[in-house]
């Protein structure tokens, strides 16, 4: 671990690609794994395959059998098919965030991190979409949802939070594989150009949509990364805002709270970089690309983490504080139940790596360790899926009546799902790495310190190297 | 801060909430977190459907079409020609008329396209008065249980052999032609509780050709205990019956005459006729119940003490010796003579205070007492009661007694055994009974019956059928022409609505058989009786119009009074009777269940899913026990505890009731019948085998704690940890109790609203746009629901009644297990008192709530559903579009009341596949109700098929709106009390809108502005002031 960042000669500023890499050497650390497939990727994608085929089995039995394969009951009728989706919505929020949000903020750093966060935002909120189709009694019928003209002059109901859940996770889908898709092409000219077999140039070349790097095409395409950059950064706000809907605009105590908006959105940035760094510790050091996602970047975004974790945990409090000060009983009941009723360890793990792991991240050392920032990244994930438990199943286990109370417990088939979803996200992701350059190499090069004008290349000496 | 619940009274689920040390498995269903896996993996049927049928959705799946679950297609046709008279679609009623024990009950039963499927009260019969119960709700599944008996058998080197009719006749024939030439010498008949009289004279002619023969009385139902004591006293024939419409005070004695014994639903009816106070100036009767275990009547009681079963006789003459020394009433001597063991000072206070009570309901005009003894009391102790009432005054008014002439004597099965054993009796006659099964166990009557030659008449190839020679299929009621003469004297007679499904016979047809030796067929058999008895006066016409009525009038009578005299022998009984049967720590009582009653509906699934009144088990019996008791035992729910009488043993799980009496274990009979089908099998344990001969219904023995579990599953308490955190002040259930000056709080409907009413806002209202604001109530009429607890018992015949007219799908045990249960509507039972106001925990105060769709005006379900699946009618109904639901289920994670139900499976095919439910099963169903498919949502409708049905008649009629009290919904039309009224609320005269404004009128969970068109008349308890 570097002690001390390397500073910018000209600027004094941390630099964002350290080891005085050239252009070239950018290239070839990003295109060259893509070129060459590695044993362990290999390792990797079967793993991941063999778990999406334990979703594959779990789905051709749950089509067959019906949702009752699931252990949901009478009052819980949303149970882990709920709970992951919304878990992959929100880490589908880190990407968009990192790209659109950042790129409006001059924030150089997001470069060499944004491909990648995108790219696991779009899986993520595949595997996200995969849940509200296949949790319904009926998936043969999904599309009744879509407002489709029809020959009965059936509508769907505009008041149902799930109908605006559907346009508002298809819009964000929608509009972050735009955006992804129009930061990879200069990097997909790159890599047509670098083809060395005609499929591989004939493949990249058709979605390379004939770049050539001219003045004109630069021109266009900021202009179009900056428009899409704007339309997505209200979606990343709206779209959890949404999913917060299907709880918040419900009468269930637990559920039925204003809070949910910010609270769900902090929840779910938090949760997005908690993936990122899941997938970014092993993957910069797996492809050597230490130079390019540098600590400082692990450590912004430990930052990040620390700070909506902790809004995660003010949040926490305060719907304790509101449930007491609403006077409510079955508020009160409802709060009191999560924290020491039937599911309170869920309870506690969810504010136990929620809330106090990253708390570590106040030290400077550990937000600087990749080992100790991958172990509390994989706590922040596990806090997230059980916060969308808890949110989930101790509201509806036990409402108003309590002749209805039931405990909700999940089969082997729940289990199957959630590792199935993740065979199916690691599955895209190996993918990725494989095909796509993991790093935007053309916005990378244009933070580099040698695409300052003014840089004099290492072997000058400056002082501050060597 | 003073919150508005805080002085309410507080309302638990389980006992288990209150006491860590009982607090069973925290997951009922497990005892990890992933508790399905084995059984899940299990599930997973591999074979036809299973591996091919998974490779083929994974394909499926893969290819994205999806399309692999659609339903099945079916091919109907239609009629090719219209039978005569037979509208399709159009139900035809028939009356005729239903038994169990000595209960008769009037009923109509509705033919669709010639299958009965549904049963109703026979409003001009004086046992039903237009309701029934549980028993003749699910008797209807009976006539489809594919698993009765079809075919005659033969067993020949221990195995059933099919046989024809004829053959099976000749040979039962040769049997009998034997047993004639030899006088009847060696022939025993084992008959039921018999009420009709046309079987009753075959049985005459009966004892006329076999002099000698012996006739037998196996029947758990029967109402024998009562008739011995009334007979003992007033000499053979006698009967007597309770009556309660004109009772002020009422005195139970393990006596649940809501629930179980003779003429339940008329005495539900006529104890709840002074059960509703309009203005808290009505006057209510006031009810003491003593009992060892908890009934729905001790529900219902103003004042329960949990007493054992054997101290009854004893309380009753602690009673009757407080009337008579502080009250003076008149007893007989040899009685108040007999010296018994005096009770502590508490229970003396208690009983010197009802004494009093049933003297001051005395001496009022027109009222009166009422001392009620059930049927599981020995006949001594109804002795006791019987002297009592006479003391009271009660004779022909709340008791009335008649003499039953043509009653035919019967023998105890203790002298069949007998005569069994000595081998005076060789041949042995079952017709429609089951002695090897429903004999008390010290009898080993199934061994016995294995030494004599046995011809068996039953719907089922039973336990005795097992042991018999010959077995004879036997009709189901609504296949066969019959007549029944109820407790009190009304005379049905039944006519079948479908020929036999099988090769059956009725009871009747065999008994003419095999009292003549001629078979002929039962409508001849009835009609030719009571030409009989009217002679010339006999017409076509009249046959018809008691036919059409469902009663016979017009026979000449000369009703004969008994008189009780022989009040000396009864003295001796009540000596011999003190001194108890059996030996051991714990007294170990048995009753009929609430749900099978003696074994008879074990292979009915409605009746085996539908939860207990108290407990809220399905599918199994339990050992019920009191707080104490288990915790001095050690055991929690679940827990297996042997139960042994003598040295006969049986291991069952535990269940804790509070208000048991201590050291007592009350068994359900009737369970433990693996072999009778699919769906008996596995229900519960077997208990008929601990029954002692000495005194069937008490014993005494020892009960210890077995080791192990057998998990069983309440539909209300599927079990949590302790949920404690004062969740138990909730306004669900209102309640307010009467003092002198009226109602303790007279406004006790409103208190516990959490908002006043005016505060409440609406989210929609300022939205005109008809898709985005509330509901248009736009109908000439709006329906509306109100449900009087007061009235309501938890008896559950609403329960069956919805679930045989809505054609709601039996989910099977497992499902149960994790709360997966269809019924639309349930009954919430949930204990009353708080520990720390010295309620104690092992006798509080319970309510039943019956819990349906509320019919919100601004339905929580309606708004979320993202396919408009569920919407508002015009008329205010929440009405589900089967066909739209998706089945997100978002609709019942937000509907407060929880009562929409998800179909997580393909139910109704899935008791077909996974159980092997026969097929025919689906006869039962409604044409007039959808059959829901898996992934739908479903709930209450208000029976919206009989709405329309109204509608239309009444549009037919040129009516514009439909009459108060046309439309009756299932629920309301069963319901023994009348505690259900449906109605428009708008038409000021109905009888729904009457209530609703009345000041006991509540919705539950109002704060929540659903504005429900179902609310509730708060219940008023009327508690003794000297009690309390």
């Amino acid at each position: 671990m570097a002690a001390f960042d390397q500073l910018d000669p000209l600027s004094g500023r941390k630099v964002l690609v350290e080891n005085n890499l050239t252009f070239h050497d950018v290239t070839e650390a990003v295109a060259g794994p893509i070129e060459v497939p590695s044993a362990r990727w290999w390792g990797f994608f079967l793993v991941s395959t063999m778990m999406l085929g334990i979703l594959v089995l779990a789905l051709g039995w749950l089509f067959w059998e019906g949702t009752g394969i699931w252990g949901l009951n009478n009052p819980v009728g949303w149970g882990w098919a709920i709970v992951n989706f919304v878990f992959w919505v929100g880490i589908g929020h880190a990407g968009t965030l990192i790209s659109a949000v950042l790129f409006l903020f001059r924030q150089k750093w997001r470069t060499s991190i944004n491909r990648a966060s995108e790219a696991m935002t779009i899986f993520a909120v595949i595997c996200a979409l995969m849940f509200p189709l296949i949790h319904v009694g009926r998936p043969w019928f999904i599309y009744w949802p879509l407002p489709l003209p029809n020959q009965m002059g059936v509508w769907p109901n505009f008041r149902s939070p799930l109908l605006w859940d559907v346009f508002a996770v298809s819009t964000y889908f929608t509009v972050s594989l735009l955006f992804w898709y129009v930061g990879l092409i200069p990097d997909l000219a790159t890599m047509r150009d670098r083809a060395k077999t005609t499929t591989r140039r004939i493949a990249y070349g058709i979605f390379a949509l004939g770049w050539r790097g001219s003045t004109r095409h630069w021109q266009h395409y900021e202009r179009a990364y900056l428009i899409l950059a704007g339309l997505a950064t209200p979606l990343v706000l709206s779209v959890h805002t949404i999913v917060s809907f299907d709880f918040a605009v419900s009468q269930l105590p637990g559920w039925h709270t204003t809070i949910f908006p910010p609270y769900f959105v902090a929840g779910a940035i938090f949760s997005g970089f908690g993936m990122v760094l899941t997938l970014l510790v092993p993957l910069r050091s797996w492809f050597k690309l230490e130079s390019l996602i540098t600590i400082k970047h692990l450590e912004n975004m430990a930052k990040i983490i620390l700070v909506t974790g902790t809004m995660v945990g003010y949040a926490y409090g305060m719907e304790f504080f509101i449930a007491w000060y609403s006077g409510n009983p079955y508020e009160q009941y409802a709060f009191a139940n999560r924290a020491f009723g039937d599911y309170w360890w869920a309870y506690w793990i969810m504010v136990s790596c929620n809330v106090i792991s990253p708390q570590l991240f106040w030290f400077k050392a550990v937000r600087r360790s990749p080992i100790l920032l991958f172990i509390i990244s994989i706590f922040v994930n596990i806090g997230m899926w059980f916060e969308r438990f808890v949110i989930t199943v101790t509201s509806l286990h036990h409402d108003f009546l309590p002749s209805s109370w039931a405990y909700y417990s999940p089969t082997i088939w729940d289990v199957a799902t959630l590792v199935g979803s993740f065979g199916l996200f690691f599955t895209l992701f190996c993918l990725f790495v494989r095909f796509l350059p993991t790093i935007a190499l053309a916005e990378v090069k244009a933070v580099m310190p040698v695409a300052d004008p003014h840089y004099h290349g290492a072997d000058k000496g400056d002082g501050h190297h060597g | 801060m003073n919150k508005p619940t805080e002085s309410l009274k507080a309302y638990w689920r389980s006992l288990e909430a209150h006491d860590a040390a009982l607090a069973g498995e925290a997951l009922p269903h497990s005892h990890d977190e992933f508790p399905t896996t084995e059984a899940e993996l299990t599930q997973v049927r591999v074979g036809r459907r299973g591996f091919v049928g998974l490779l083929g959705a994974s394909t499926a799946l893969a290819g994205l079409t999806s399309g692999c679950a659609r339903k099945p297609v079916e091919h109907i046709l239609p009629f090719a020609k219209r039978p005569e008279d037979l509208i399709p679609g159009k139900p035809v009623w028939y009356a005729t008329a239903f038994q169990q024990g000595g209960t008769v009950f009037g009923v109509l039963a509705e033919s669709q396209d010639g299958r009965p499927i549904k049963i109703e009260g026979n409003p001009k019969h004086a046992g039903s008065q237009g309701a029934t119960d549980v028993w003749a709700q699910a008797s209807v599944l009976n006539l489809y249980d594919g698993e009765r008996s079809q075919v005659a058998l033969k067993q020949s080197e221990g195995a059933p052999t099919e046989l024809a009719w004829e053959d099976a006749k000749a040979e039962v024939d040769a049997l009998l032609t034997a047993a004639r030439s030899a006088g009847g010498k060696g022939l025993a008949l084992v008959i039921p509780w018999t009420l009709s009289p046309s079987v009753r004279e075959q049985i005459r002619t009966f004892t006329k050709n076999f002099p000698q023969a012996k006739i037998f009385l196996d029947d758990p139902t029967a109402p024998a205990n009562a008739t011995a004591a009334v007979e003992m006293l007033a000499g053979a024939g006698s009967r007597f019956t309770y009556h309660l419409d004109s009772a002020k005070a009422v005195l139970a004695c393990d006596c649940d005459f809501m629930g179980i014994e003779q003429d339940h639903v008329r005495l539900a009816r006529e104890f709840a006729s002074m059960r509703s106070p309009m203005t808290p100036g009505d006057a209510m009767n006031r009810l003491y119940v003593v009992e060892p275990t908890l009934s729905i009547t001790g529900v219902a009681a103003d004042h329960r003490i949990p007493l054992a079963a054997g101290d009854i006789g004893r309380f009753l003459l602690a009673l009757l010796k407080q009337l008579i020394t502080a009250h003076n009433i008149k007893a007989p001597p040899p009685i108040v003579e007999i010296p018994f063991e005096a009770f502590d000072e508490a229970m003396n206070a208690k009983i010197a205070a009802i004494a009093k009570d049933l003297i001051n309901a005395r001496s009022e005009r027109s009222t009166g007492s009422a001392v009620l003894v059930g049927e599981r009391q020995p006949a001594w102790v109804h002795g006791v009661a019987l002297a009592i009432n006479g003391g009271l005054g009660n004779g022909n008014a709340s008791i009335r007694f008649r003499a039953d002439d043509n009653a035919i004597a019967t023998e105890d099965l203790r002298e069949l055994a007998a005569g069994l054993n000595k081998g005076s009796i060789e041949t042995v006659l079952c017709l429609g009974t089951n002695p090897a099964y429903d004999a008390p166990g010290e009898l080993a009557m199934d061994l016995l019956l294995a030494k004599a030659k046995v011809v068996h008449v039953g719907m089922h190839y039973d336990e005795t059928a097992k042991v018999a020679g010959w077995h004879l299929p036997l009709s189901h009621y609504l296949e066969s022409w019959g007549d029944v003469e109820s407790a009190e004297g009304t005379i049905s007679i039944c006519q079948p609505l479908i020929n036999p499904l099988f090769g059956t016979r009725s009871a009747l047809e065999i008994m003419a058989w095999w009292a003549t030796g001629n078979v002929v067929p039962g409508d001849d058999l009835v009609r030719s009786y009571w030409t009989s008895v009217l002679g010339d006066n006999f017409s076509e016409r009249r046959w018809r119009r008691w036919l059409h009525d469902g009663l016979v009038t017009g026979i000449p009578r000369v009703p004969g009074v008994p008189t009780m005299q022989e009040w000396a022998a009864m003295g001796e009984a009540i000596t011999v009777g003190l001194k108890g049967t059996g030996e051991g720590a714990y007294e170990v009582n048995f009753h009929l269940d609430p749900k099978l009653v003696d074994g008879r509906f074990a292979n009915n699934a409605w009746m085996q899913e539908l939860p207990h009144p108290i407990s809220k088990l399905t599918w199994d019996n339990a050992a019920y026990l009191s707080p104490a008791t288990a915790r001095q035992l050690g055991v929690k729910n679940c827990d297996l505890v042997t139960v042994q009488v003598g040295d006969r043993k049986v291991d069952l799980p535990a269940w804790i009731i509070p208000g048991q009496a201590e050291n007592t274990v009350s068994l359900a009979l009737g369970y433990g019948r693996d072999e009778l089908g699919t769906i008996a099998k596995g229900a519960g344990a077997n208990v008929y085998s601990l029954q002692a001969i000495a005194n069937p219904w008490t014993t005494r023995g020892a009960v210890t704690k077995a080791g192990g579990k057998r998990m069983i599953y309440s539909t209300q308490d599927h079990g949590t940890l302790n949920p404690g955190m004062d969740y138990e002040k909730r306004p669900i259930v209102r309640e307010t109790t009467t003092t002198a000056s009226g109602w303790a709080e007279p406004e006790f409907a409103k208190t516990g609203d959490l908002m006043k009413p005016g505060d409440l806002k609406s989210l929609w209202e300022h939205n005109t746009e008809a898709t985005l604001g509330e509901p248009k109530l736009t109908g000439k009429q709006q329906w509306a629901m109100v449900i009087d607890l007061n009235r309501c018992n938890g008896c559950n015949a609403c329960v069956v009644a919805c679930q045989a007219e809505n054609n709601i799908p039996v989910v099977g045990k497992a499902q149960v297990s994790n709360g997966r249960e269809m019924h639309w509507i349930r009954l919430d039972r949930y204990y009353t008192g708080d520990p720390a106001t010295g309620m104690p925990l092992d006798n509080p105060e319970v309510v039943f709530q019956p819990m349906l769709c509320q019919h919100c005006e601004t339905a929580p379900c309606e708004n979320v559903c993202p396919v408009a699946a569920t919407a508002h009618s015009p008329e205010g109904l929440n009405d589900m579009a089967y066909n739209r639901c998706i089945g997100t289920r978002y609709c019942a994670n937000n509907c407060p009341y929880k009562v929409r139900r998800f179909n997580f499976h393909n139910f109704n095919r899935r008791m077909e596949e996974d159980m092997r439910q026969d097929p025919l099963i689906r006869m039962v169903r409604n044409p007039d109700v959808t059959v829901r498919f898996r992934g739908v949502i479903e709930k209450c409708s208000y029976c919206v098929q009989r709405i329309q049905e109204a509608k239309i008649e009444a549009h037919v009629a040129g009516e514009d709106i439909v009459a108060d009290g046309k439309i009756i919904t299932a629920c309301q039309q069963v319901c023994p009390t009348e505690a259900i009224v449906f109605g428009d609320k708008d038409d000021p005269g109905s009888k729904v809108a009457k209530l609703r404004a009345n000041s006991r009128n509540y919705g539950v969970l109002t704060d929540l502005y659903t504005r429900p068109r179902t609310t509730y008349l708060g219940r008023v308890r009327n508690p003794n002031p000297e009690l309390v």
